[in-house]
């Protein structure tokens, strides 16, 4: 049951709004978040290195209105490669404690059968969506974080990158 | 350093180290301060050429000295016919001199274009960017950087030469409308005064605003370089006449593993250039993650003239099969000028009528891509996926429901009911064709259908789901991507 009558905040499918923000401090927020969930991954190895971008809000004048959205991926090195799925399901245990609302964990719709965890974070309200894939190569965990829908404060256009 | 400005004419030749931008300004202030003249726009426009003419040869080092000096327009700043053509023939001699050893193969292949290039010394290799930079710009075959070098030269010109000309029209009557009264009823009507100015420079003034505003949206990308690890950018092709060329990679396709060439649809044009930059930009930031280093590089390829009215031109063919042979030339000319051994992993995207024209590229000649991705397709021209020049299972189809709506405009919901017109061809989303079907993000839960969701998370849309497959294509990691079952 999604109960879209808990955030009232949205109508039924639009992305929960995150209320009028500068563009800088969503951006340092979103690497907040993604690095607190990196220190939650047991994994040794590589981290990629680009960092969040700008994408639209659906349905929202691109101009004003905005989402962060951070994907980043770690390579496991040496044994730790054996260890993708175990990771998510570790923090399958492990984000519940720091606030976060697991929606969703399983294989996902890939021919991979890739585990898939996705969680809410209502309070801070950003997401999480993590895959371990590790039939591909090299085989990674794959983390994506997005924010909600923020407004640039009044007079100021959004900067795409 | 700024010369003689104001001072009195001697009758001598200019010195042309002096800044030709200033001198431009110069002339400008001189035809201005010249009576009503009905030659004023004309005097400018002269003003400006002579500039460029000037500038370009002062670009040019030493070498050219001896030609430098036969250049001497006289410095009294009025600017008679004979200054002009003195000009003219001043870079005729100059270009005469460059020719015995800088000839690019007419007509050649991408394959001979870089041949050719590679044969070119570095200083002749400037040279060629610096004197020709259009021709260099549009060669395919010849590496990122040069291409790009020489782009943002014709993006430089092209923006400084619109900006004058709008300057200089007549500006927009700020009365467009009045109300206009009768039997008791008021609507609006366009005023004389606006109906006058726009018949005479109306067409002109959007052309020259619009391609201004995306000249403006390929300088933001450039200044965005580095923020948050977005690459490099390079400008592959640029051309602002008509609807307008913009070709711009993010990250040097060269050194690139995987690419990524994309091919917006209906009513892409330059002025809009900004939503399909952003396209690649987001596709780039999500495959370069996926692939442990290797480098990624996102084209998007504005390199035809899209069909600009969905209800007039879209059912047309037309316009894809001209902008197809661009394509297949495009993609042959990043296998040519790719360094190293092997062959890059390169995936074609298609929105909406761009699936039309890969699609028609296919048909008519080499693809070169090893993925396809089509993004709402109306039609592609074949009946099958065997026919897209790629290897068995990668031809990767996305339809939402819904998802031509954009393109189609006031039509509304009916995707259904817009068909290629006079074709029977089979639609990528058809079962027969044999595209991989992805996942656009619509979940099916206890019977309902709840759209756009990814897990009853309302953060993941239809966009972002469409991202993710679209990055792992792009990525190569084919397995990881969500099909739709």
């Amino acid at each position: 049951m999604s109960d879209h009558g808990k955030n009232s905040s949205q109508n039924s499918g639009e992305v929960p709004s995150s209320g009028i923000q500068r563009q800088g401090d969503a951006d340092a927020r979103i690497k907040k978040i993604s690095s607190e969930i990196l220190d939650l991954v047991a994994l040794k190895g590589a981290v990629s290195k680009p960092g969040p971008g700008v994408v639209p809000c659906e349905g929202k004048n691109a101009d004003k209105y905005y989402r962060m959205l951070h994907t980043w991926s770690v390579t496991p090195s040496g044994s730790d490669a054996v260890k993708l799925d175990e990771a998510v399901r570790e923090l399958k245990e492990s984000l519940p404690r720091r606030g976060w609302d697991i929606k969703r964990y399983g294989p996902d719709g890939s021919a991979n059968k890739n585990v898939n965890l996705v969680a809410d974070h209502d309070e801070k309200k950003f997401s999480v969506d993590i895959t371990s894939s590790p039939k591909e190569n090299p085989p990674m965990l794959i983390v994506s974080v997005i924010s909600g829908c923020y407004k640039v404060p009044p007079g100021e256009t959004v900067e795409h990158y | 350093m700024h010369g003689k400005t104001g001072s009195k004419p001697t009758g001598g030749p200019i010195d042309p180290a002096a800044d030709a931008n200033m001198l431009a300004e110069s002339l400008e202030k001189q035809a201005d301060k010249a009576n009503p003249n009905p030659n004023h726009h004309k005097a400018v426009e002269i003003a400006d050429r002579i500039a460029e003419a000037l500038e370009e040869a002062t670009i040019a080092d030493r070498k050219w000295a001896p030609k430098l000096r036969a250049l001497k327009a006289d410095d009294d700043l009025h600017v008679s016919r004979k200054d002009w053509t003195d000009v003219t023939k001043d870079m005729r001699g100059v270009r005469a001199g460059a020719d015995d050893y800088l000839k690019p193969p007419k007509k050649g292949s991408p394959k001979e274009n870089a041949a050719w290039w590679e044969k070119l010394s570095k200083e002749q290799q400037d040279d060629y960017v610096a004197l020709y930079p259009a021709s260099i710009g549009g060669m395919d075959g010849l590496p990122a950087a040069a291409r790009d070098e020489a782009n943002r030269t014709v993006l430089a010109e092209a923006k400084a030469k619109y900006q004058l000309e709008l300057d200089k029209l007549p500006p927009e009557p700020r009365n467009k409308y009045s109300s206009v009264s009768a039997g008791g009823a008021t609507s609006q009507a366009y005023t004389d005064e606006w109906i006058a100015w726009n018949k005479k420079y109306g067409e002109r003034y959007r052309h020259l605003k619009s391609s201004l505003s995306g000249m403006r949206a390929i300088e933001g990308r450039f200044e965005a370089t580095g923020k948050e690890g977005l690459p490099d950018a390079y400008l592959l092709g640029f051309k602002p006449e008509g609807h307008g060329r913009a070709i711009v990679a993010n990250g040097n396709p060269d050194e690139a593993v995987h690419q990524a060439v994309y091919v917006p649809g209906t009513t892409a044009n330059l002025g809009d250039i900004e939503k399909d930059m952003d396209r690649m930009k987001s596709v780039w930031r999500e495959a370069q993650p996926l692939t442990g280093g290797a480098p990624v590089s996102t084209i998007t390829w504005l390199g035809y003239d899209a069909p600009q009215n969905v209800v007039t031109d879209s059912p047309s063919p037309r316009y894809a099969n001209d902008g197809a042979s661009a394509f297949d030339r495009f993609n042959e000319g990043l296998e040519a000028s790719h360094a190293g051994d092997g062959s890059p992993h390169r995936t074609a995207i298609g929105h909406s009528y761009g699936t039309t024209l890969i699609g028609s590229a296919a048909r008519q000649g080499n693809l070169n891509a090893d993925d396809v991705i089509f993004a709402g397709s109306p039609g592609v021209q074949v009946g099958s996926a065997k026919e897209m020049d790629v290897p068995k299972g990668h031809v990767w189809n996305e339809e939402a429901e819904g998802d031509v709506v954009p393109d189609i405009g006031r039509y509304g919901h009916g995707g259904s009911q817009w068909k290629m017109g006079g074709g029977v061809w089979l639609n990528p989303s058809d079962e027969e064709f044999g595209a991989h079907q992805l996942n656009t993000g619509a979940d099916e839960w206890n019977g309902r259908k709840t759209e756009a969701a990814h897990g009853h998370s309302d953060y993941w849309d239809e966009n972002t789901t469409s991202l993710k497959n679209q990055a792992r294509v792009v990525a190569g990691r084919h397995g990881d991507v969500h099909l739709d079952d």
